[in-house]
């Protein structure tokens, strides 16, 4: 009779609740640190821009005047908005200058506005008087009582400029960076070397796009696009329109930084990807990027929720 | 899921990353979606956005950052972070968001007056307008 024995191979720790687990590496424990750190940063930025919202006066923004413009003497004041110059933008600047008091500058900033020229604070019979002229000389207007806001709407152009569909797609602009991200360290793990490259490359690349698109916004905001006056005073936002202004630059210009120091990281990782720099076993850079990545990520879905959708 | 370790044996199986990224796809597109139909109804836009973020960026979280397959370390790491974040944010809120109401529309210009002033403020010229 013989007896046999076996012996159960030695199983890889688990812990209580069952799931796998990483291995902890001090360089994942330190980018955690790293991003613990950032956690606090961002929460500083998004709680100040709660606070300053929420401390907002309930007439710091409004249809017919620049922010921050104290409106208490001013609630019986109507603004006349154009909402096209029609076949004779001279005329009506002219009509602007004659009969609704701009100077001659100031009419031009109204015009470069339309369709959201708004030419504000007169009374009803005087603002009545305006839309009149301003008819004569060719344009669409219509008559807009004051309308006061504590803070600019998402889809009001006379009080926010953000353009919500082209940062929506931005958004699945980063959120496809995520998951070739992702799919690069599944990769790498499969010891599938080109296929990493490749999809470090489409990071790259997907995240020069995300850049790409929110200079081009910064652009518009800054330079190409002219407002109403409800947004700025001078036609133009900029951090010193308002203090949705400076919230909103320093909150995703800040995210910008981060997203252009992750693109470099990513670059460096992908040139280090081309010459055999990563293997199976050998993958930790990639895993720590891609962390960095996906926390950038992260942070975006709550900065476009919270300043452009709210 | 794929469950097969990678060739180091040892590590976490692959998550579902393209699922991950169509339910990130989806709810983006939902969220934008809610943002327009409740824009406005604020307290619904702002309870519906939150959760909305909050589910997409648990996603990004748990999946791509693979919290799912961390040790309770990292939540030793991150939640003493979260906590103060969000002590220093209610520390700071009563200094902006309680402060003294300066004026009350409803009660008409007349009544108003700048707080410790005895002079209302100018008022404003939209458009720098034309003096005179």
């Amino acid at each position: 009779m013989t007896i046999t024995a076996t012996i159960a191979p030695a199983e890889e720790p688990r812990p209580r609740t069952g799931r796998p687990i990483t291995p902890v590496t001090p360089g994942k424990v330190a980018l955690w640190l790293f991003l613990a750190t950032e956690v606090m940063f961002f929460t500083g930025l998004i709680g100040s821009y709660i606070v300053f919202r929420a401390g907002s006066p309930r007439t710091g923004y409004s249809n017919a005047y620049s922010p921050a413009t104290p409106l208490e003497r001013l609630l019986d004041t109507e603004g006349v908005l154009i909402k096209s110059a029609g076949p004779n933008p001279a005329a009506v600047t002219e009509a602007l200058h004659a009969h609704a008091g701009l100077t001659e500058a100031a009419a031009e900033r109204v015009l470069e506005a339309v369709p959201h020229g708004m030419a504000g604070g007169f009374k009803k019979t005087r603002a009545e008087a305006v839309a009149a002229r301003l008819k004569a000389a060719g344009a669409e207007v219509e008559i807009q009582p004051l309308a006061i806001h504590k803070w600019p709407a998402p889809y009001d152009p006379l009080t926010n400029p953000l353009a919500i569909d082209l940062t929506a797609f931005n958004t699945f602009v980063l959120i496809c960076s995520s998951v070739t991200m992702a799919l690069a360290l599944q990769s790498i793990r499969d010891g599938k070397r080109l296929r990493c490259s490749l999809f470090l490359l489409a990071t790259v690349a997907i995240g020069s796009l995300f850049l790409s698109i929110q200079v081009y916004e910064y652009y518009q905001l800054m330079v190409g696009h002219h407002y109403p006056i409800g947004i700025s005073a001078t036609g133009h936002f900029r951090p010193g329109s308002s203090l949705f202004a400076s919230c909103f630059f320093t909150m995703t210009g800040f995210h910008g930084a981060h997203v252009t120091a992750g693109v470099i990281a990513l670059s460096l990782i992908f040139i280090r990807s081309l010459f055999r720099g990563f293997s199976a076993e050998n993958h930790a850079p990639v895993e720590l990027v891609g962390l960095y990545w996906h926390f950038v990520d992260l942070v975006w879905i709550i900065l476009f929720t919270i300043v452009y959708l709210m | 899921m794929n469950t097969t370790p990678n060739a180091a044996g040892h590590d976490f199986p692959h998550p579902p990353y393209i699922k991950v990224w169509a339910a990130l796809a989806l709810f983006t597109g939902i969220e934008y979606a809610y943002a327009y139909l409740a824009r406005d109804f604020f307290g619904m836009l702002v309870i519906g956005l939150l959760f909305w973020a909050a589910f997409k960026a648990g996603l990004v979280g748990w999946f791509f950052m693979h919290l799912k397959f961390e040790g309770s370390w990292v939540y030793l790491l991150i939640i003493p972070a979260c906590l103060l974040a969000t002590i220093l944010v209610i520390a700071l809120y009563p200094d902006q968001a309680y402060k003294p109401e300066e004026f009350e529309p409803d009660r008409g210009e007349q009544s108003w007056q700048a707080p410790g002033s005895s002079a209302l403020p100018l008022a404003a010229a939209p458009h720098g307008r034309a003096q005179g």
